[in-house]
């Protein structure tokens, strides 16, 4: 299975609902500096499951901060 | 599942008139602007007084009920369901202490659901088919759950979120909304998700993801075993979790805001009694509605309701 990318995430931002403009994403800050909450994260999670056919538990997305933490939490959850 | 012969034939609610700004006490909780009234939704809570019990408010919905329907007959009431979390006293169950409050007969069953957002619903397949099964020609079901008196005003999960509110819905055997296809569900291993041991918790973010992960699959059963399509349904009244979440689902079923409202920003998410309220205030359009309610178990409750004539 290919390896997930930053931008392969930042294209599920608008599905999502999140409006922020992926160009302005520096990979390793916290997406809380581009005004993602706790409910963007929510809806972020829902379109990976939908995108990857993945299911994400509590324990997999607790901490998960930068895009580079979703990033690696889908290739983990890829296997 | 069948349905029972009860129909909804009127609604009454309680509202506190207390309300509580949300706006002002957002920056002390790390709650945005931008995410309280693009997100969460609420400008304003309802409160209740703090000496007023949920039996009290069940007892003033009752009220506004009977005032708009002065013909309920109160003596001929055979079943009598309270759907709350918050009852005062662990014993007796709060029916039990409405059903002295008004005066209903002795040959009336009485029970509490402790049931959350998905409440009304749950009630309304239990009392139709209890109903049905009794023979009873008239039934009460009753909401009432203050949050107020579990909700940490310093939880920023939470604080914003909820108002106190309470319904009574009669149910009897004439024209009415005829309750139809039902769908129930509760995730397992998720009872952890909105709980109150010492207070009142709950994962924001693993509700989110519960409710977009079965609500829009609990609606298409539904509307499968009822073989209606989705544009024949007049309005998709779906418990207020939040306005961020509304809008998600409002996305996956693909309707619009107009048959999905979110009509709970003056006074909160109301828990039980939401969709009463919109039934209440709601849709006017003719046609079928879908209620669906979802929270706490985390279970969900969907069915099917039409206007019948006779």
């Amino acid at each position: 299975m290919a390896m997930v990318e930053p931008n392969d995430i930042l294209e599920l931002f608008a599905s999502a609902g999140i409006d922020v403009d992926p160009q302005d994403v520096v990979h390793d800050e916290p997406l809380g500096r581009y005004g993602v909450d706790s409910m963007d994260v929510a809806g972020l999670i829902f379109e990976i499951e939908r995108r990857y056919g993945l299911t994400v538990h509590p324990e997999d997305s607790a901490g998960l901060s930068t895009l580079e933490d979703v990033t690696a939490l889908v290739n983990r959850l890829q296997g | 599942m069948t349905a029972g012969s009860l129909r909804i034939n009127g609604i009454g609610r309680y509202l506190p008139s207390r309300r509580l700004p949300t706006r002002p006490r957002a920056g002390s909780l790390g709650i945005s602007v931008e995410l309280l009234e693009s997100k969460i939704g609420i400008t304003a809570q309802a409160v209740k007084d703090p000496d007023e019990t949920t039996t009290d408010m069940a007892e003033k919905a009752v009220a506004d009920l009977l005032d708009r329907h002065a013909d309920l007959p109160l003596d001929e009431v055979g079943l009598l369901c309270v759907v709350t979390q918050n009852p005062e006293q662990r014993i007796p169950h709060t029916a039990a202490l409405l059903h002295h409050r008004l005066g209903l007969p002795a040959r009336c069953m009485t029970f509490d659901i402790s049931q959350g957002c998905a409440g009304f619903v749950h009630g309304l397949a239990i009392a139709t088919s209890a109903g049905q099964r009794l023979g009873a020609r008239h039934a009460l079901l009753v909401t009432a759950d203050p949050y107020s008196e579990i909700v940490s005003p310093d939880d920023r999960e939470s604080a914003l979120l909820f108002g106190d509110a309470a319904t009574a819905t009669w149910l009897h055997d004439g024209p009415g909304l005829h309750v139809g296809a039902m769908n129930f569900g509760t995730v397992p291993g998720s009872s952890q998700v909105l709980t109150c041991r010492s207070g009142f918790a709950m994962q924001g973010r693993e509700v989110f993801l519960h409710a977009v992960r079965h609500v829009p699959a609990s609606i298409a059963t539904v509307l499968a075993e009822a073989g209606l399509r989705s544009d024949e349904i007049a309005a998709y009244l779906v418990h207020p979790g939040s306005l961020a979440l509304i809008r998600k689902l409002r996305s996956l079923l693909r309707v619009d805001e107009a048959r999905c409202p979110f009509a709970v920003a003056e006074y909160g998410n109301p828990v039980s009694s939401s969709i009463p309220l919109m039934l209440l205030d709601g849709p006017r359009n003719p046609g079928p509605l879908v209620l669906c309610g979802f929270g706490v178990g985390f279970s969900w409750g969907t069915c099917l309701v039409e206007e019948v004539a006779s």
